[in-house]
């Protein structure tokens, strides 16, 4: 049997050398533009007739961009509007990467754990800056959870300054993982079948089937998560506790 | 749009965080003790706090997550 994780390996198609880098167009290149190209492609045909009645791609537009405005409101407050386009954005293409990756034959970007982390590290990053543009050298205060005695602070700030390092990490970790994971277990349970024959094959299809479904259910759910938590992020560096 | 506030989603998105956040604070405390350790040449005893105090982090992010109002059954006001 073909090893499992193979699937994920990267492939130049182009390959590209420039200053000692390696800027190689390879499968998830490719796919990131896909992604680009179909979510432009959705707003596009959201837009394309705005009528007072929404189309049904309309309204499913309207209501997902409702939906992260209340996050956004709720979890940022009005200030964080400002970030609103980033959020939409970031939701927006994670989503859309998981989806369309479920599709056999594509690749799923996020599957890449440089792809997460490149986009937990730009979160977190924002959120230092902002959190120092707003508050100055006070916003050194989110390492001391309100209300902490002081004889708890030597054990507080270590335990903080490892919770906001571990904050970029888990976000990039979780959307890695549950996608890698995801897609393993399907190709396992997809060779599964093809073993199994006439025979005793359909009992592994049929939970290829399951687990499909529920890997729809985990891409929108992953995505939901990491925009969530980057607004919750980007909040606490407004607001301060 | 798949509903975000159906109770299933909902239960399903707290779980899937809160496994990740254990695993990775405690990762994170070990590896910030072991680079301190390199620096300070101190190996191993920095990095056996830091898991320690990792771990702790990991379950303070947990205790928040859970009080803070968006685990599943809470109904907020949007």
């Amino acid at each position: 049997m073909e090893n499992p994780l193979d699937h994920f390996i990267l492939h130049p198609l182009i390959p590209i050398h420039l200053f000692g880098f390696d800027l190689s167009i390879n499968q998830a290149v490719v796919m990131m533009w896909v992604v680009v190209a179909a979510v432009s492609l959705f707003f596009w045909a959201a837009v394309s007739q705005r009528r007072l009645v929404p189309s049904k791609i309309q309204s499913l537009a309207e209501m997902s961009i409702e939906f992260l405005r209340g996050l956004v409101m709720e979890n940022m407050g009005e200030q964080g509007m400002r970030f609103f386009p980033f959020i939409v954005t970031l939701f927006f293409f994670i989503l859309f990467a998981n989806l369309l990756g479920l599709i056999p034959g594509t690749y799923t970007v996020t599957s890449q754990i440089m792809v997460t982390a490149l986009f937990a590290i730009v979160v977190y990053l924002i959120s230092l800056v902002v959190g120092f543009m707003v508050h100055g050298l006070h916003f050194f205060s989110i390492l001391v959870p309100p209300g902490t005695p002081g004889w708890l602070l030597p054990l507080m700030i270590p335990i903080e300054v490892v919770s906001q390092v571990a904050r970029p990490v888990t976000l990039a970790v979780r959307l890695f993982a549950n996608m890698t994971a995801g897609h393993t277990i399907l190709i396992v349970l997809f060779s599964l079948m093809l073993a199994g024959g006439a025979l005793i094959g359909w009992l592994p299809f049929a939970f290829t089937v399951a687990v499909y479904i529920l890997e729809v259910i985990v891409a929108f759910i992953q995505a939901f998560i990491f925009t969530i938590l980057a607004t919750v992020y980007l909040g606490d560096a407004i607001k301060l506790h | 749009m798949a509903d975000p506030q159906d109770p299933f989603r909902q239960g399903l998105s707290f779980a899937a965080r809160i496994g990740v956040e254990l695993v990775v604070s405690t990762v994170v405390g070990a590896a910030l003790g072991y680079l301190l350790d390199t620096w300070l040449g101190t190996r191993p005893w920095i990095m056996v706090v830091g898991v320690f105090i990792g771990a702790a982090a990991g379950f303070r992010s947990i205790y928040q997550m859970a009080t803070s109002g968006d685990r599943p059954g809470d109904k907020k006001e949007r």
